[in-house]
């Protein structure tokens, strides 16, 4: 009696105690709970495609939340649902971060790796370092000619150079003489390479061009005032050139807060640039088809991991042949107001 | 049986009590509930060496820079301009050594100068005008991320600065600085030692010599200091210029192991930095923390960041677990450092 006592006692001496160990009890046991279950697949809508064991890492440049990247995010995920494999889609706009998302994804045992290159020289050993392990690794949207050098099989996207002159060529042939062109993300090599081409554009038809850094799709409040603050201390831009669908509408709005008298241009789309455009308010936008960039390498990761005999697809044989060239172009395509009103019917809903 | 039993009772208050008189063994206790929290809901996943290296190199640039800011935060200041000053460094280093071509060993030593002049001036003007650090710092946010793309753009005409492997020097500084243990993915980087160096020797300062006692008092209560003959003006002063060695450190580290600089980037870390060194529980008023702590709340910030793909969740909701999960570790820091009677307490 005593000692049961004196043993009551000194556990209510320890009730503190006791109580966290039961709250950590129990906090482990939620982990048990939600741990990882083996990953239900959601077979393939397409009776006829063989399911294979395949995981598929994206690891983007772009933020969660990006519009342009969440695109690409609806095309991934429908290949994912399309052919049964697992996906993982993420990105982050900090090079550090992108660098560690990789080698997570290495370290995790991942069969495929699709990876978007703004800072090639950053992600070199991460990318070799994929290779090494055995990743069968596809670049998207930027860092084409870097990525086949570290061992990339495959880009899949447009080839900026050759976008940014043909966009500079449409400024210059509309009549501007003085163009902007707004970078959203300082140092990534692709738009540099877009505004560069552009303005080279702009030159050999005798005009000029500034470039103008902007903070991005992080703060609109402070990039549509950091367009406007240009256009109005320099009020002989005539032509804006954007290099993202959403800068494009806070370039508009800064435009028309500050009463300047330019031409709009950018580079990817939006449903709002579609009906600026068709308002004749947008002058064309640059389209690279960032679905397609989600979708297409997901198609190739699948049918390069399938026996040959059990491809049954005959889009996906096509597929085959189109991207052994090492590259498959999603762009560039021009909207303008001659084929905006049938943009959305060809490119069908997502 | 019960003598046993109250024997062992008194053996845990003797064992608790040495134990919790640390100011870090709530960010310890909250770093190790993390990661089996992590183990379990990931099926083990997470004690695979792939993975260790994996959170460890998330976690180092938060952790050197942590164990600086909570330094200076135990001081009772603040610096919001520690990220953008990584920038600075690597912006720094990148121009001296790619357009300049000078030897990357002199651009490093000419970068840190740089930086240590940055980090006086924020000294110098927090002790001379009395302002909050926060407000003197913010001014030097803003100058620093202007003037990190401007300066950039000016020298090289981009924002991104390459090819740093072609600098002379580049071998050696990058054998010392980004040097990997092991083969991908179990590859451990040597900053993740210089992590623990800086951890060792920062904390055996604060806690051995008259310097910590002397930073305690500042950030304690500067007028009482002042009054017992601290030089409490020459050990902010100072404070700042050792978060600025570490931004430097962190800067060229990066430098050379991406072989590239981005000069825009940085912009927002500081607060992580502040986070890692509160989650360790420093004290946001000065005068009370420790060193090791920083490091396990840098720690914490890579298992979780590192723990969430592994479990499987949606990283659409990263932040948002991030933020449960910082608050919960706080909170269980809380409450372990409420029952520990502190040495340098209210």
């Amino acid at each position: 009696m005593t000692n049961a006592t004196a043993l009551a006692r000194i556990l209510i001496g320890h009730w503190r105690g006791l109580l966290l160990a039961a709250l950590i009890g129990l906090v482990m046991f939620a982990a048990y709970l939600c741990r990882v279950d083996e990953v239900v697949r959601t077979q393939g809508q397409t009776a006829s495609l063989p399911q294979i064991d395949l995981r598929i890492a994206m690891i983007t440049h772009g933020g969660i939340g990006d519009p342009f990247w969440d695109q690409v995010a609806a095309g991934a995920q429908s290949a994912e649902r399309e052919f049964g494999i697992e996906l993982r889609f993420d990105g982050d706009g900090n090079i550090n971060t992108q660098v560690r998302l990789v080698d997570n994804v290495v370290a995790q045992g991942y069969d495929v790796l699709i990876v978007s290159l703004a800072d090639p020289d950053a992600m070199e050993n991460s990318v070799r370092g994929a290779i090494e392990a055995g990743l069968l690794v596809l670049t998207i949207n930027s860092g084409e000619e870097r990525g086949r050098e570290f061992g990339a099989i495959t880009h899949f996207g447009q080839p900026d150079k050759v976008a940014g002159l043909a966009a500079g060529e449409r400024m210059a042939a509309a009549g501007v003489n003085r163009m902007l062109c707004v970078v959203h993300e300082a140092g990534n090599v692709g738009l540099g390479h877009r505004c560069d081409e552009a303005g080279l554009s702009m030159e050999l038809s005798g005009g000029s061009y500034q470039t103008l850094f902007v903070t991005g799709t992080a703060n609109i409040r402070e990039t549509t005032n950091e367009i406007g603050a240009v256009l109005l201390a320099n009020p002989a831009i005539d032509g804006v050139l954007t290099l993202n669908a959403e800068i494009a509408e806070l370039a508009q709005r800064a435009i028309g807060e500050v009463a300047a008298d330019a031409l709009l241009a950018t580079f990817d789309i939006s449903s709002d640039v579609l009906e600026a455009i068709e308002r004749g308010e947008m002058l064309f936008a640059v389209d690279q088809q960032a679905y397609l960039q989600g979708f297409l390498p997901i198609a190739f990761a699948y049918f390069a991991h399938v026996e040959p005999e059990l491809e049954t697809s005959v889009v996906l044989r096509a597929l085959r042949r189109w991207s052994a060239s090492g590259r498959l172009l999603t762009g560039p395509g021009f909207v303008d107001a001659s084929n905006v009103r049938r943009y959305p019917e060809i490119r069908g809903p997502e | 049986m019960v003598d046993r039993a109250i024997a062992l009772s008194q053996l845990w208050q003797r064992w608790t009590n040495r134990v919790m008189q640390r100011p870090e063994v709530g960010s310890v206790a909250a770093a190790s509930l993390l990661f089996i929290f992590f183990s379990i809901a990931s099926r083990g996943a997470m004690v695979e060496g792939s993975t260790l290296a994996r959170i460890f190199d998330t976690a180092w640039p938060y952790g050197i820079m942590a164990v600086a800011v909570g330094l200076l935060m135990i001081g009772g200041e603040y610096d919001l301009s520690a990220g953008v000053m990584v920038a600075t460094a690597g912006t720094a280093i990148g121009i001296m050594a790619v357009e300049w071509g000078l030897n990357l060993w002199l651009a490093a030593l000419l970068s840190l100068f740089i930086c240590l002049a940055l980090g006086a001036w924020n000294g110098m003007m927090v002790v001379r005008t009395g302002l909050p650090s926060f407000v003197i710092t913010l001014g030097t946010f803003f100058g620093l991320r202007g003037a990190n793309v401007a300066l950039s753009k000016h020298f090289t005409g981009d924002a991104l600065i390459e090819n740093l492997d072609e600098a002379a020097g580049f071998d050696s500084l990058h054998a010392v600085l980004a040097t990997a243990f092991g083969t991908p993915p179990e590859d451990f980087r040597v900053s993740v030692l210089w992590w623990a160096g800086f951890t060792i020797i920062i904390s055996w300062v604060l806690w051995r010599t008259k310097i910590g006692n002397w930073i305690f008092a500042a950030g304690g209560d500067p007028a009482a200091a002042r009054a017992n003959g601290v030089p409490v003006s020459a050990i902010k002063i100072s404070l700042f210029m050792l978060t600025a060695t570490a931004a430097w450190f962190v800067g060229i580290s990066n430098a050379v192991r991406y072989t590239s600089v981005q000069a825009g980037q940085g912009v927002g870390d500081e607060f992580f930095f502040i986070i890692a060194a509160v989650v360790g529980g420093c004290r946001m008023a000065g005068g009370y923390g420790s060193i090791v702590g920083p490091s396990i709340g840098a720690l914490i910030w890579g298992i979780a960041f590192i723990g969430i793909p592994q479990a499987g969740w949606n990283s659409d909701w990263r932040w948002a677990f991030l933020g449960v999960l910082l608050l919960v570790a706080t909170l269980i820091n809380h409450y372990v450092g409420q029952r520990a009677p502190s040495e340098h307490g209210d």
